[in-house]
């Protein structure tokens, strides 16, 4: 066989298993909002704070929920504490990148709330996440948020 | 990273130029051609290097073995249609999966999951391309055995991979083996490369501020003025944004010493819409003349077939911009307008003065571009009554007014630079004061930086498709 007709075959199924892999590591099912609030009552922290609604979507995050397919908002009780959770269901990934950059613009809002005195939330804020996958969002400013964002990823990735 | 942010103007470009003229050997040149190409392509999303690297050896190795003559004609087809087919398979992958999934949910009731991968940064023009590619290996019509570097360098040269134009590689791969790197180059890109961003950022990035207002308002609370400077601002930000990109992907290239082909002629000014189409996203056209046109017959068949050959062109052009059925209305649209030209119109319209045919072809373009910027049929359905004045729309009312008043100097340069009277005046001040015209060149691109620093990033339009 010519040098010309291996390259094909070899970058062809360099190709295949490239996007296999992209598809199987990018695959988000659809998970209805509701499934994830079930896992996520379960995780640390999140008792202890309280549930925001469509207007605190729309005041934090300048995000209408009747564009989105459902979400879920925790924020915490006390105002010295950064805590928050928001995990958006988008119509899209598309809009979903645009819901990260509310989330990243809320940041940066906490961190103007924090930066002068709270040392402890400072550091739950650098280690804060803000994420995309498939078409959820998922921002976390906790010191469990890296729990939450595995329990919520397990959700999505059944 | 896109040609209009900082880090590009001031970083990444001159530190490539610099390289690319300090290093004289040209297979050098190519090979940071190559590296240079692929950190532009990873600043966004670095997975997709991967992609991009499989693609281009595989698509070169598919042009060289089609051109294996020995072969026979069976297994070269077999070859041929195969490569197409993995193309379009990613193409489709990324760009259609989603509207397919959609469709099929809203035809059958059910809830199959969207994917949810972002679109490679310029996969429908690589692709496109790539095909070009590979048709013209299998018809003999290019020698593919270039070498995979300057194929490589060639296809995805970082000027062109994001936004196009879509050139063929023949005319593209002697230029990238023997570039004609000179300073009378660099110069002459860098004026093409100042006029696209005084475009881009002084014209299009603030014309949207008019569309986006219009946009903003309850379908109810719009004027018919309001609709017409609204579409009017969407088609001046669409041309000077796509237009503008164009004009710095020829300079840059042009800095580097290739010459690529152009995309643009001032389509505004086209006294018909097949003219129109002559001067819009030029290189497109000749893509889908060459290897969709022509190959199912072009217009030597019969009016039937003709016909037909037209709308299939014409509904691919449109899906190719975007995966929603509004953009397929878009391409059908024009498919029809431009078979009513050639049957009916154009005898009519050569009779009747300039300026009346430039007004048609605008009227025309601007119902088009209601498709193509709507979301859906129902906005485009109602931006038509806006237009028209059906249902309860006042024809002018204060809002519309007051806008009118507070872009009327915008919309002036707007339709100036949409002609080719500014390149008339800059040649012409040149060549009269040259002094003037430098300095003058200067404030625009300091003006241009300024905007920049300023203003919040605006994505390209065209890099969406």
């Amino acid at each position: 066989m010519k040098k010309s007709r291996i390259m094909v075959i070899l970058s062809g199924l360099g190709l295949a298993v490239f996007m296999a892999v992209l598809i199987w590591s990018q695959y988000y099912p659809d998970v209805p909002a509701e499934q994830i609030a079930g896992e996520l009552a379960k995780q640390p922290g999140i008792a202890e704070m309280r549930t925001e609604d469509a207007s605190g979507l729309r005041r934090y995050y300048s995000i209408d929920s009747a564009e989105t397919e459902g979400f879920l908002f925790f924020r915490s009780n006390s105002i010295m504490s950064a805590d928050e959770l928001l995990v958006v269901r988008a119509k899209d990934h598309e809009d979903a990148l645009l819901y990260m950059e509310s989330a990243r613009k809320r940041l940066g809002e906490i961190t103007e709330n924090f930066e002068n005195y709270g040392a402890e939330e400072m550091t739950k804020i650098d280690s804060a996440v803000c994420e995309v996958r498939g078409k959820y969002l998922i921002f976390a400013v906790s010191d469990n948020a890296s729990d939450w964002e595995e329990a919520i990823l397990g959700e999505i990735k059944k | 990273m896109t040609f209009s942010s900082l880090i590009f103007i001031f970083a990444f470009l001159p530190a490539v130029l610099l390289l690319y003229g300090i290093v004289k050997p040209a297979r050098a040149r190519t090979v940071i051609m190559i590296i240079a190409s692929l950190v532009f392509y990873a600043w966004g999303n670095p997975v997709y290097v991967i992609l991009l690297i499989l693609s281009t050896v595989f698509n070169y190795y598919v042009g060289y073995d089609l051109a294996e003559t020995e072969r026979g004609e069976r297994s070269r087809q077999w070859i041929f249609v195969g490569a197409v087919i993995v193309n379009l398979l990613i193409l489709g992958y990324f760009k259609y999966c989603g509207f397919l999934v959609d469709t099929v949910n809203a035809l059958l009731k059910t809830d199959f999951a969207v994917p949810g991968l972002p679109l490679p940064l310029g996969l429908s023009f690589f692709t496109f391309k790539a095909i070009a590619w590979i048709a013209d290996a299998r018809s003999g019509k290019i020698n593919p055995r270039c070498g995979l570097l300057s194929f490589a360098a060639s296809i995805m040269m970082f000027p062109t991979i994001s936004m196009g134009p879509i050139d063929r590689m023949q005319d593209i791969v002697p230029q990238i083996r023997r570039p004609d790197f000179s300073i009378a180059n660099v110069e002459e890109g860098l004026i093409l490369f100042i006029v696209g961003l005084i475009k881009k950022v002084l014209l299009a990035d603030n014309i949207v501020d008019l569309y986006n207002s219009f946009r903003a308002l309850p379908a109810g609370e719009v004027s018919v003025l309001m609709a017409w400077l609204g579409m009017a601002a969407f088609a001046f930000q669409l041309y000077f944004d796509f237009s503008g990109y164009s004009d710095m992907a020829k300079g840059i290239s042009l800095m580097f010493g290739i010459r690529t082909g152009d995309n643009f002629d001032h389509p505004y000014t086209a006294v018909s819409v097949t003219d129109f189409w002559r001067k819009w996203h030029i290189s497109l056209s000749r893509w889908f003349r060459d290897y969709i046109y022509i190959p199912l017959g072009g217009n030597r068949v019969t009016v039937g077939r003709h016909v037909r050959n037209i709308l299939v062109v014409w509904a691919l052009t449109g899906l190719w911009h975007g995966a929603a059925w509004t953009y397929v209305a878009w391409g059908v649209y024009y498919g029809l307008v431009l078979l009513l030209e050639k049957y009916f119109l154009i005898k009519v319209l050569e009779k009747l003065p300039k300026p009346v045919r430039v007004l048609y072809t605008m009227f025309i373009v601007i119902i088009g571009w209601v498709f193509f910027s709507s979301r859906s049929f129902a906005e485009a359905a109602a931006t038509c009554g806006a237009l028209f004045g059906g249902g309860m729309h006042a024809l002018a009312d204060s809002r519309a007014l007051y806008y009118l008043r507070t872009n009327l100097l915008l919309l002036i340069f707007c339709f100036l630079g949409s002609t080719a009277w500014p390149f008339r005046f800059y040649t012409w001040t040149q060549k009269k004061y040259p002094v003037v015209s430098a300095v003058g060149t200067v404030l625009l691109t300091l003006l241009a930086v300024a905007f920049m620093v300023y203003s919040t990033y605006q994505p390209f339009l065209y890099a969406a498709f």
